[in-house]
């Protein structure tokens, strides 16, 4: 058993590497945009952004050279309109997921889609999902989207807001079966699980 | 110590133990309480941790997600944990995310105690753990727990307190058991100590089984018992002593007193007060010692030298009571006290009156003891009687008073005689002897009583020295008794009575004198026995040197025989030496006899060499003599003519004589030969009519004959001799008869006939009586009739011919035919010869009978011009095998058999007439040979072992001769030699040994053969014209040709018909010729069927190849010319000559003749003797033949060296420088001449000669004279 780590209350400092500068780094950066964004909107997408990363993070890709290599990147692709304006960026500027570095890319063709390792598709994709995810679907790509019947259409997994303004969010454990992803225990408690 | 409290060793072990198991247990139970107390702990901690980190694992998600809510609803989990109380999330920050519990801030206790995950304080469990996923970190969990252990807790430790009150109780028990093993021995030896120091017994001892330091204590407890109770036994010992010692005083006989050192008395015993006649102890104790003894003096004298020394014994008068006295022996001991100062005196008293009186009787008896002893000593060793008697008399006189005395000594015849006197006068007044009962002396004896007379009146008898004498007044007569009889008695007078010591004395003496006595009897009576002994001895001395004596005579007379035995032996040796003498001289006997053997043997051979050398010139005279009666050249006159007949006769005669004399001279070397046969007696009659009828008739003489009816049918006996011996008698009858005739009787002979011969069974013999009515023979000349070459008148040779020697000859054949001739005669009434013969000669006399050769040499008994009789075969064993050869008929079929066994020979004789064949028998080649020629059979069984000329040449000869070749012959022999048999034209073959059934198909066969008249050839030619031609050479009436131009054919027509023989070309168009031959070798019906190959010309190299491959298993000739095509089908075929066409047979004997042609044919003939060489010569150049003549062996063998043309050789055997069998050997030697044909040419008529002949290296022999005929034939055989 572990030493407990040790409880003090007064040392902010503990824990996750650099993560009270990084609040207060993030919340500047919230407060310079506010003006930009809207009040919920940076908030959420912000958070959404955030969960990009935790959704990775507890998803197994395919063992491939891939992967396994540090100095390949961890693709995030956002197909459609995305709704991060620069979040990401600023999330993953630094951000390692499955200790590779991230790049985010925007894509608008589903044809840009090979090479992705984790795929936004934005609702403005509504019409083009399911051609999407045909093509997505062959390959090792974790499907992420934010509008509602998303998951039900073959999203692997969709965030939505609860009546508590909570976000939360839904796994098609199908459509993650078929993509050949396999989704941790961790992730799916906590998640809606739609079957398919 | 509460310990030392406790007294009981039980007790103090039993607490000791508890103590220890309290201690234990209860330590060991709390440890393990408090280790299970915390371990229940740890197992809440432990099961709180887990939950903790479940609880927080659960809650990554939201911590990552920040759903506060969803991780309390994960924290609401831990709610069944039994006990929980709160339970904070902190993320990874370190704020506080969720809750679980009352609303409470985080207890302090979680940061004073980081380092340990899990703390209880109080009464709570603080938890925490660290919430880690994938090894990131996202929180802390907190928990605080209120365990509900106290229920546990209390369990255990009631558990606890009751396992450990059962285990002291336990251990109590056990230690209470156990300590038992301590304390018990421990115990019982306190038990025990005190039981002995209660009861003071010191016997008890514990028994022990202890071992260690128990044991030992044990050991020393006993030991220590043991001590006390030895010294308790010591000191009761020393008061038992003690006791005992004053008992000893007190109850002592002897007087004892102590006094003190004033010589009061302080204590006396009890016999101390008897011993001084006192009573009371008051009366002696107390008192002055003085008292007891005599006087003062003795008192004071007791005192002062007790003072002085130590001890003091005296004799002293000591006073009793009463007053008197007693002699005493006093002797006083000083005590001394622990300083050594004289403390008390001890004081025995004894009274010695009594010892006084027993000395003084000790002293008398010893001595009497003394006298005993003395006067014993003086006894002893005295031998005599009389001596002792004196001796005891003297002896007695040292030790008894008496002047006079005698001992009388009881004799055997119980008379008591004076044997010893002492002071006695010889003037007879002691009377010498005494009857028992007589005197004093025999009462006293016969009283066995020692009597004692005193008082002797005055003049009863004196006692006188030389100075006086007066008469004793007292008397003893002692008898001496030994084993309850008188011995002796002794008498003594003295004047002085005799005392009590005196008769004791001579009581004591009483049986050691009569033991004396005794002795001396014994020892006297000794004497004269040893004396008796000594006597005897001497005699048994005398007696031994007269055994000694004859002793040596004995030894004398042994050597008188040892020397004859050496003479004798000598004579032995004499008888040995004689004898090998003997043996030497036998050995020359046997030297002389071999000798004479030899001599003997020379001589036969001397007769033979002469016979030889009369019968050769004889041979030319008579061979010359022959010739020319035949006149070929017929230009003699009859007179000459006559007178060469005249010369024949004579040479005749001359043989006859030869003759005689060989017989005679062999008869007496013991080489007759007999040939035994069962001769039936009718044949000497009809042998006798037919040879003497004639003669009889010339001379105008009757001739009769008598045959007793009652003789036996057959003798056994040598017919020839036999008839020899008759013949001789008769003719010698007709000799000497010239008026009245000649009758011959054969009969039994009478018995009792005065010339019977003894020794013969007149049951058993046949007597064949000669009588004539001629001349007679005068008595004294009977024996020289016998005689050789004797006649009865010198002139009768020439008066009646003879040479005389006919009856000597007689008489030696009669004998060896185991008879005897007799004659009796008188001159003028004619003679009667009687010839007795066995009707069975068991022994021939003198030769060994054998088996016949079955042909005689012609030499024995002269030539009978033109054939050879020939006897049968006789076979002493299975009697005659009589052949049908003279009841032979030209229309019969008859079989020659040629076999020497005569048994095998008896079967096929059977066989064949069962058959219906007429049977020849011949037993050697040679009369197969005569035989087939002369009895021309229709068949021929030939046996090929056969002796002398072997079976192949007989059969070789046998298809040579033109006249025989046809005859079909059955080979039987003991070899397989099938093809050879059936190629040289053989009908069949058998290998010995034959079932019947062969056999009977060896006669079927010849009968198939000889019914067949027609035989079948069949002819493979494909040339039309040879097969024509080939018809007219062999086809006749006897043979059906057929002809056939191929193979198919041939084939066809051998299945479907029977041939005789087959004719075949080879060469034909399919080239199938050979085929035709495997055909016929395959084929088991035709594989018999004789081919002959005939090509029409000269068969080349591969033809004869191939016909010698085939004729292995076929019989198969190739024949090149038309004639010996002929030749070979008249073989195979059995045709006879004779049925054979003219022109035909002139082929034939063309074809032999040819090869018969003996002319220009070159012979050897080698004999020294110019006549026969002449003779023969002529004959032979006559047909042709070419003469070489060579005079002896050598000068052939070196012709024949250097000429090798020679076709035949007549080799003579009795030449000079080398003979005949040297020459043959010579000349076989070269190999060249290995075949070459060479006639033996023997006058020898010895047996074994023939065989000799052709051992030597002769084909064949002839013997000397030589007939023509038989010459030519021969060499016609042997050429071809």
């Amino acid at each position: 058993m572990q030493g407990i780590i040790k409880y003090n209350p007064r040392n902010k400092a503990t824990g996750y590497k650099g993560s009270s500068f990084f609040k207060t780094v993030a919340f500047f950066i919230i407060l310079t945009m506010v003006p930009a964004l809207s009040w919920a909107q940076p908030t959420e997408y912000l958070l959404k952004a955030g969960f990009l990363e935790k959704f990775a993070r507890f998803t197994d890709w395919p063992d491939t050279g891939d992967m396994k290599n540090p100095d390949s990147p961890f693709v995030i692709s956002i197909i459609g309109a995305s709704p991060f304006k620069g979040s990401l960026e600023e999330i993953y500027k630094k951000a390692v997921i499955k200790n590779k570095p991230v790049i985010i890319r925007y894509i608008n063709s589903k044809n840009q889609i090979p090479g992705t390792h984790l795929l936004f598709i934005c609702e403005s994709e509504k019409n083009k999902l399911e051609d999407i995810l045909q093509t997505a679907q062959n390959y090792p790509v974790l499907i992420v989207s934010d509008t509602e019947g998303f998951a039900e259409k073959g999203t692997h997994i969709n965030l939505y807001t609860t009546k508590k303004n909570t976000l939360h969010f839904e796994i098609n454990v199908g459509a993650v079966k078929k993509s050949g992803l396999s989704i941790q225990l961790v992730l799916l408690e906590i998640a809606k699980v739609l079957g398919n | 110590m509460i310990l030392s409290n406790i007294q009981s060793i039980k007790n103090r072990i039993i607490a000791i133990i508890l103590l220890i198991c309290v201690m234990t247990i209860g330590t060991a139970i709390t440890i393990v309480t408090i280790m299970d107390i915390s371990r229940i702990k740890k197992n809440i901690a432990d099961q709180a941790s887990i939950a903790a980190g479940l609880v927080g694992q659960s809650c990554v998600s939201a911590l990552t997600f920040n759903y506060p809510d969803t991780a309390e609803k994960n924290l609401k989990m831990l709610q069944s944990f039994p006990g929980m109380i709160n339970a904070w999330i902190f993320d990874a920050k370190g704020s506080l995310f969720a809750t679980y519990g009352k609303k409470e801030a985080i207890d302090p206790v979680f940061s004073e105690s980081p380092e340990e995950p899990f703390h209880y304080k109080g009464e709570y469990l603080y938890i925490g753990a660290p919430i880690l996923y994938e090894n990131k970190s996202y929180g802390v969990i907190y928990l605080k727990i209120s365990p509900e252990i106290k229920q546990e807790i209390y369990s255990r430790i009631t558990i606890a307190t009751l396992l450990a009150a059962i285990l002291l109780f336990v251990a109590y028990l056990l230690a209470n058991f156990a300590q038992k093993i301590v304390s018990d021995p421990i115990l019982l030896l306190a038990e025990t100590a005190e039981k002995v120091s209660d009861e003071a017994d010191y016997s008890i001892r514990l028994e022990n089984k202890n071992k260690g330091e128990v044991g030992i204590l044990y050991d020393s407890f006993n030991g220590m018992l043991g001590t006390i109770k030895a010294r308790e036994k010591e000191r009761d010992m020393a008061e038992k002593n003690l006791l005992f010692k004053e008992q000893v005083i007190e109850s002592s006989t002897g007087a004892v007193a102590t006094a003190d050192f004033e010589g009061v008395v302080t204590y006396s015993n009890p016999a101390f007060m008897k011993l001084f006649g006192y009573i009371e102890i008051t009366n002696v104790v107390g008192r002055p010692f003085s008292v007891f003894l005599e006087n003062e003096e003795a008192f004071e004298f007791m005192l002062t030298s007790l003072s002085r020394q130590r001890a003091w014994t005296r004799e002293i008068n000591a006073r009793q009571k009463d007053g008197s006295l007693f002699n005493a022996i006093i002797s006083a001991d000083t005590i001394l006290d622990e300083k050594g100062r004289a403390d008390s005196f001890v004081i025995t008293v004894s009274d010695i009156t009594e010892l006084r009186k027993t000395t003084r009787e000790m002293e008398r008896e010893n001595l009497l003891k003394t006298a005993l002893q003395a006067i014993s000593d003086r006894l002893r060793g005295v031998q005599k009687i009389t001596g002792l008697a004196t001796g005891l008399l003297t002896g007695l006189s040292e030790f008894i008073d008496f002047q006079v005395g005698a001992v009388y000594i009881l004799d055997e015849a119980g008379v008591l005689s004076l044997k010893g006197g002492y002071a006695l006068l010889e003037t007879g007044e002691f009377i010498d002897e005494f009857e028992l009962g007589q005197s004093l002396v025999g009462q006293a004896a016969m009283e066995k009583k020692t009597l004692h007379i005193s008082d002797i009146p005055r003049d009863y008898f004196r006692i006188s020295s030389g100075s006086g004498q007066s008469s004793p007044r007292y008397l003893l007569a002692v008898p001496f008794i030994y084993n309850g009889d008188v011995k002796g008695v002794l008498e003594i007078g003295s004047f002085n009575a005799f005392r009590q010591m005196n008769f004791e004395l001579l009581d004591r003496l009483n049986e050691t004198v009569g033991i004396a006595i005794n002795t001396s009897q014994a020892n006297e009576k000794l004497h004269m026995l040893l004396e008796k002994t000594q006597m005897q001895s001497e005699k048994l001395l005398t007696q031994t040197e007269e055994l000694q004596s004859q002793q040596e005579e004995l030894q004398q007379t042994n050597e008188e025989l040892e020397e004859q035995a050496q003479i004798l032996e000598e004579q032995q040796a004499d008888i040995r030496k004689k004898n090998l003498e003997l043996e030497k001289t036998g050995l020359l006997v046997e030297q002389k006899a071999r000798d004479l053997e030899i001599t003997s043997r020379y001589k036969s051979e001397f007769m033979a060499n002469m016979s030889h050398e009369l019968r050769t010139p004889l041979n030319s005279i008579l061979l010359l003599s022959d010739v020319l009666t035949e006149n070929k050249n017929g230009n003699l006159s009859e007179k000459q003519i006559e007178f060469i007949r005249n010369i024949h006769e004579s040479g005749s005669d001359l043989l006859v004589l030869i003759n005689d004399i060989l017989d005679l001279s062999k008869i007496e070397s013991g080489q007759m030969e007999l040939v035994l046969e069962d001769t039936p007696v009718s044949e000497f009659e009809s042998i006798a009519q037919r040879v003497f009828e004639p003669l009889a008739k010339k001379k105008n003489l009757s001739f009769t004959i008598h045959i007793d009816k009652t003789l036996p049918k057959e003798i056994m006996t040598d017919k020839q001799k036999a008839e020899q011996v008759l013949k001789n008698l008769i003719s010698n009858a007709f000799k000497f008869t010239s008026q009245g005739g000649v009758t011959l009787a054969i009969a039994r002979p009478k018995p009792g006939e005065k010339d019977f011969p003894k020794n013969f069974d007149p049951e058993k013999t046949i007597a064949f009586q000669v009588s004539d009515t001629g001349i007679g023979i005068p008595k004294e000349k009977f024996a020289i009739v016998f005689e050789a070459f004797k006649q009865v008148d010198g002139t009768t040779s020439r008066k009646y011919g003879g040479t005389g020697l006919g009856l000597s000859i007689s008489r030696e054949i009669a004998q060896y035919l185991g008879g005897a001739i007799t004659l009796s005669s008188e001159p003028g009434k004619g003679s009667v010869f009687t010839f007795y013969l066995p009707y069975v000669l068991e022994e021939p006399v003198l030769s060994k009978s054998k088996k016949s050769p079955g042909i005689k040499t012609a030499g024995i008994k002269g030539i009978l011009p033109g054939k050879v009789s020939i006897p049968a075969i006789i076979d002493i064993d299975t009697g005659v095998i009589k052949d049908d050869r003279d009841t032979l008929a030209c229309e019969d079929r008859s079989v020659l058999i040629i076999e020497d066994d005569p048994g095998f020979a008896r079967i096929l004789c059977d066989l064949a007439r069962e058959q219906d064949f007429k049977v020849i028998v011949a037993s050697d080649g040679e009369a197969g040979l005569h035989f087939a020629d002369f009895y021309r059979p229709s068949a021929i069984i030939l046996d090929l072992g056969l002796p002398g000329i072997d079976g192949w040449a007989v059969m070789e000869r046998l298809k040579k001769n033109l006249k025989t070749r046809h005859i079909p012959i059955h080979i039987i022999s003991a070899e397989e030699i099938r093809r050879k048999a059936l190629n040289m034209g053989a009908v069949g073959f058998l290998t010995k040994p034959v079932s019947l059934e062969k056999l009977e198909t060896v006669f079927k066969k010849f009968t198939y053969i000889l019914s067949r008249p027609v035989r079948k050839a069949l002819v493979v030619e494909d040339d039309e014209e040879q097969c024509k031609s080939i018809q007219k050479i062999i086809g006749n009436g006897d043979v059906k040709v057929f002809c056939t131009h191929s193979i198919r054919e041939a084939e066809d027509l051998l299945s479907k018909k029977e041939f005789d023989c087959l004719i075949l070309d080879l060469n034909l168009p399919d080239q199938s010729g050979v085929e035709l031959l495997s055909f016929i070798k395959q084929d088991q019906n035709l594989n018999a069927i004789p081919i002959i190959v005939y090509t029409g010309k000269p068969l080349t190299n591969e033809e004869v190849a191939i016909l010698h491959d085939y004729a292995r298993s076929i019989t198969v000739k190739g024949v090149d010319s038309p004639e010996r095509l002929l030749d070979e089908t008249t073989l195979f075929l059995h045709r006879v000559e004779a049925n054979l066409s003219e022109p035909n047979r002139k082929v034939l004997r063309q074809i032999y003749e040819k090869e018969s042609r003996l002319k220009g044919k070159r012979i050897l003939l080698v004999d020294d003797d110019m006549r026969n060489v002449f003779a023969i010569n002529n004959i032979l150049e006559e047909k042709g033949l070419k003469i070489i003549v060579c005079k002896n062996g050598m000068e052939a063998v070196n012709h024949m060296k250097t000429d090798s043309r020679i076709d035949l050789v007549l080799m003579d055997m009795m030449m000079p420088e080398m003979d005949g069998y040297q020459a043959m050997q010579e000349i076989r030697k070269q190999k060249k001449f290995e075949r070459l044909p060479i006639i033996a040419l023997t006058a020898k008529a010895m047996k074994g000669d023939r065989a000799k002949c052709i051992e030597a290296g002769a084909n064949d022999y002839l013997s000397k004279p030589i007939e023509k005929e038989k010459l030519f034939s021969m060499i016609r055989v042997w050429l071809y």
